[in-house]
C-alpha cells in the first residue's frame, strides 16, 4: 500500500504550518533562508510524489490523445478557470481584507506569529483564536519570496489546496465506484467532473480565493476519502489507512474553528468502520488501535491550539452560547435562502439526497460524515450568541461550499449505479481496464 | 428510478455545473472590467468599492510614518459604513495598530486620532 500524493501533499502543508508555528512558539524568527528552505523542501517532496504517481499511471493510457485524457483535460480546465480568476484577483474573499490578510501581513512583518497583535482588545473581530494555518503559510510564502503579503499570494496558497482538492475529488469518485468495467469508470469520471466544476462555479462566483473555506472543504473531501477505505485496508489494518484519517482530521483542525469538531466526527466514524468483523482480532481492540493511530496527531494539534489560546487569552466569548431550538425555523429558512444564492445555481438542494446516500452501502460512510458536519453547522446556528440572521446571511452559503462538491460526487455515483450498489468488499480494491486486465488505482484516481 | 431518468439527471447535473462553472469566471471578468479596483473588494461593500480607492489615496497624503497606534473615530453620518472603512484601514495600514474607537473611549491608548467623516471618506489627523 503506497501513500497517495494528495494525502502526502496535504501532510506536507500541515507539517509546514506546524513547523512555522512551533518555531515561533520557541522564539525562532522566520528568517528568509529558513522559510525558503522549508518551502523548497515541501515543494520537492510534493513534486517527487507527483512524479512517482505519474510514472505509475495506467488507466489514462500512454497516449496523450485519448478520451480519458480529454475528460481529464475538461476537469482540469475548471481548475484553470479558477486559477485564472484567482491570479487576476477577481474572486478574493472579503475575509481576506477583514481578517486573514491583516493576520498574514502582521506575521510577515513580525517574522513570526504576532501574539501581541492577536491579543489586543480591539482585534477581536479578526478571530484571534482561529487556527493559524492559512496566515502562517501566506506570511511565510511572502517572506520566502521576498515580497509583501498580497491578495494574489493569499490566493496562491488557496490554489495549492484547490489542486489537492481536485485530485482528492477524483480519487473519491474512483474509490466509491471502484470501477470494474467501462461503465463504472465513466460514472466515476462524470461524478468528478460535476464536483470539480461546482468548485469553479462557486469558488469564483462567491469569491473564495484567499479565504479559509476552500482549504477546509478540501480537508472534508480528504476525510471522506480516508473514510472510504477498501475492505482489504480495513481487514489488514494498514498504518497508512489510519494515517490518512489523521492527516485529514489534523488538517481540518488547523484551518478553521469548526475543524476540531469535524476531526472528532471523522475519527469516531473511522473507529466504527474498523469494527467490521475480523477473523483474528477483537472489535474493541481494533476500535482502540484505530482511535489511537488516527486520533493521536489531531488530538495533539487540537490540544496545542487550545493550550495556546488559553495561554494568551485568545478565546472569544462569542464562540458559543446556549442551545435555543426555537431558532430552528429561522435557521431552516436561512439555509434554504443560502441554497438559492445566485453563485450556487441551485446545487445545494442536493443536500436533500443525504438520507438516501446514507442508506446506500457504497456511499454510506462519507454521506454520514457530511450529514454530521451539516448537523454541526445547524448546531452552531442554534447556539450562537451573535446576530443569527446576519450570521446566516454571511456564512451559510460558504459553509455549504464545504459539503456540496463532495456530496455531488456521491450523488452522481449513486444515480449512475442505481440500486445495484455493490458492497465495497466485492470490488476488492482493483480496477479493470477495457481490455479486461485488472490494474491498481492510478494517477489521480 | 429508471435507468434513463438516472442517466438524464446525471447529464443535466453535469451540463448545468460545467456551463455555470464557465459563466462565473466570465461574470467575474465583466465585473472586473466594469470596476477595476475590486481586487480585494468585499461582497458587503461592493457598491462602495471606489471608496476603498479613495481611502487608499487619502492615506497616501497623510504623515502616518512615525505613528504606531492610531485611534479610528467616526461621526454619526457613517453609521454602518464606518466599520468596514475601519477594517479596510487596518488592512491598508498593516504597520500601524489601528484601534476601533468610534465613541472615543479608547483614544487614550493611541498616539493619534484618525477621523472618518462624510460618505466619501475624508481623513483628518488630530494630535
Amino acid at each position: 500500500m503506497r501513500p497517495e500524493p494528495w494525502f502526502t501533499a496535504a501532510a506536507t502543508l500541515l507539517a509546514l504550518h506546524v513547523s512555522l508555528w512551533m518555531a515561533s512558539t520557541i522564539g525562532m524568527s522566520w528568517s528568509r533562508p529558513t522559510v525558503l528552505a522549508l518551502w523548497l523542501a515541501a515543494t520537492v517532496a510534493v513534486v517527487a510524489q507527483l512524479a512517482r504517481a505519474w510514472s505509475k499511471r495506467t488507466h489514462l493510457g500512454s497516449s496523450w490523445i485519448s478520451f480519458p485524457m480529454l475528460v481529464l483535460g475538461i476537469g482540469l480546465a475548471g481548475f484553470g478557470a479558477l486559477a485564472l480568476a484567482t491570479w487576476q484577483g477577481w474572486n478574493v474573499h472579503p475575509d481576506w481584507a477583514f481578517h486573514w490578510g491583516p493576520k498574514a501581513q502582521r506575521f510577515a512583518l513580525a517574522q513570526g506569529v504576532d501574539i501581541g497583535f492577536l491579543s489586543q482588545p480591539w482585534n477581536t473581530h479578526i478571530h484571534p483564536d482561529y487556527p493559524l494555518l492559512l496566515p502562517n503559510l501566506t506570511a511565510s510564502l511572502a517572506l520566502a519570496m521576498g515580497q509583501s503579503v498580497t491578495p494574489r499570494l493569499g490566493g496562491a496558497v488557496t490554489l495549492l489546496f484547490a489542486a489537492i482538492w481536485w485530485a482528492a475529488l477524483r480519487a473519491l469518485a474512483f474509490r466509491v465506484v471502484e470501477p470494474t468495467n467501462e461503465k463504472g469508470r465513466w460514472i466515476a469520471e462524470a461524478s468528478w467532473l460535476t464536483a470539480a466544476w461546482s468548485v469553479t462555479m462557486f469558488g469564483t462566483g462567491f469569491r473564495q480565493a484567499a479565504g479559509a473555506d476552500l482549504p477546509f472543504a478540501c480537508a472534508i473531501t480528504l476525510g471522506a476519502l480516508a473514510l472510504s477505505a477498501s475492505q482489504e485496508e480495513l481487514r489488514e489494518g494498514y498504518l497508512w489507512a489510519d494515517a490518512r484519517v489523521a492527516i485529514a482530521a489534523g488538517l481540518a483542525s488547523q484551518i478553521k474553528f469548526e475543524g476540531s469538531v469535524f476531526a472528532a466526527i471523522l475519527i469516531v466514524l473511522w473507529c466504527l468502520r474498523r469494527l467490521a468483523p475480523h477473523p483474528r482480532e477483537r472489535g474493541a481492540r481494533r476500535f482502540l488501535t484505530a482511535g489511537l493511530r488516527a486520533g493521536l496527531l489531531p488530538a495533539l494539534l487540537i490540544g496545542l491550539w487550545a493550550f495556546w489560546n488559553q495561554r494568551y487569552g485568545l478565546f472569544q466569548p462569542s464562540n458559543a452560547g446556549s442551545l435555543d431550538l426555537g431558532r430552528l425555523p429561522v435557521v431552516a429558512q436561512g439555509i434554504l435562502h443560502a441554497a438559492w444564492e445566485r453563485a450556487w445555481h441551485g446545487l445545494p438542494l442536493c443536500v436533500a439526497a443525504l438520507p438516501w446516500l446514507c442508506l446506500r452501502q457504497d456511499t454510506r460512510w462519507p454521506a454520514i460524515l457530511l450529514s454530521g458536519q451539516l448537523f454541526v453547522y445547524i448546531g452552531v446556528y442554534l447556539t450562537t450568541p451573535v446576530d443569527l440572521e446576519l450570521l446566516l446571511l454571511t456564512s451559510a452559503s460558504r459553509l455549504l461550499f464545504h459539503l456540496v462538491p463532495t456530496l455531488l460526487v456521491l450523488l452522481v455515483v449513486a444515480l449512475g449505479r442505481g440500486g445495484k450498489a455493490q458492497p465495497l468488499e466485492l470490488a476488492a480494491g482493483a480496477t479493470v481496464t477495457s481490455s479486461g486486465e485488472p490494474v491498481r488505482p492510478t494517477f489521480l484516481a | 428510478m429508471g435507468r434513463r431518468l438516472r442517466h438524464g439527471l446525471i447529464a443535466l447535473l453535469l451540463t448545468w455545473t460545467v456551463v455555470q462553472g464557465l459563466r462565473e469566471p466570465w461574470r467575474a471578468l465583466q465585473y472586473h472590467l466594469a470596476d477595476p479596483w475590486p481586487a480585494t473588494a468585499p461582497v458587503l461593500w461592493t457598491p462602495h468599492t471606489h471608496h476603498v480607492e479613495n481611502l487608499s489615496l487619502e492615506l497616501q497624503r497623510l504623515p502616518l510614518d512615525d505613528l504606531g497606534t492610531i485611534a479610528v473615530v467616526t461621526d454619526a453620518s457613517l453609521v454602518g459604513e464606518a466599520w468596514y472603512q475601519y477594517l479596510w484601514l487596518a488592512y491598508l495600514l498593516p504597520e500601524h495598530d489601528l484601534i476601533w474607537s468610534p465613541d472615543g473611549a479608547m483614544d487614550n491608548l493611541a498616539e493619534a486620532r484618525l477621523v472618518l467623516s462624510g460618505h466619501i471618506p475624508r481623513l483628518e489627523l488630530s494630535p
